[in-house]
């Protein structure tokens, strides 16, 4: 879940994909408080696992404006490809 | 001017909470056993703001534990309408960045406990705590 660029991951969720992100197990990033019926402790925990999100079916295709620039000059840069190599 | 927003869903959450608790119950020490939180009631969702650079997302989870299921079980031989005593229904609402690179997710938020028998919500609370980096 790591290895993933931002646009590999942006990509993906404009494409209706699901993204998962995980937790550090090592990181406490958990607060419980008990009620006192259970003793009303407070307890900070370590999380270990990940949640996952995909883009609703209306959203996808989607492309938000600070990205559009990206993928018009990736397109451009794969049709100047095509182009060369069948003129070669 | 429409905004460059993201609507999406949650589909899965599977976290474990592997140490567990040790809480009292009825003058006796109890290991909870590993806490799980996993997708409850249906609805979870939330937008990516990308002209801010945020995320707000409002999670709908069930926490239980093997302990926690036997207190359950025993509340209701005790006579206790199995659905005031379980399950453990949450609403974690959370904000938080995202970070280009690597679209990472800084996410903090509390949870919204619903009423329950042994949950007080009034003296029950819940908080992830946003990631340190």
């Amino acid at each position: 879940m790591s290895s993933r660029s931002g646009a590999e991951v942006r990509d993906a969720l404009l494409n209706g994909r699901p993204i998962s992100w995980g937790f550090n197990p090592k990181e406490r990033r958990v607060i419980l408080q008990f009620p006192k019926v259970l003793g009303g402790e407070k307890y900070v925990l370590c999380i270990a696992g990940y949640y996952t999100f995909v883009a609703r079916p209306m959203e996808r295709g989607f492309v938000p404006k600070v990205f559009a620039n990206d993928l018009l000059r990736r397109g451009a840069c794969a049709i100047k490809q095509v182009f060369s190599r069948s003129t070669a | 001017m429409s905004r460059n927003l993201l609507h999406f869903d949650v589909t899965d959450l599977n976290v474990t909470v592997a140490e567990g608790v040790r809480f009292k119950w009825q003058g006796k020490e109890i290991d909870s056993g590993p806490l799980t939180i996993k997708l409850g009631a249906p609805g979870s969702a939330g937008v990516i703001d990308y002209d801010a650079g945020t995320v707000d997302v409002e999670y709908r989870a069930r926490i239980s534990s093997p302990a926690l299921e036997e207190i359950y079980d025993i509340l209701e031989d005790m006579g206790e309408e199995r659905g005031e005593t379980a399950p453990f229904d949450v609403v974690i609402r959370s904000k938080g960045s995202i970070f280009g690179d690597d679209h990472s997710l800084r996410l903090a938020g509390k949870g919204e406990l619903t009423d329950h028998r042994l949950f007080d919500p009034s003296e029950t609370s819940l908080e992830i705590l946003a990631p340190t980096h």
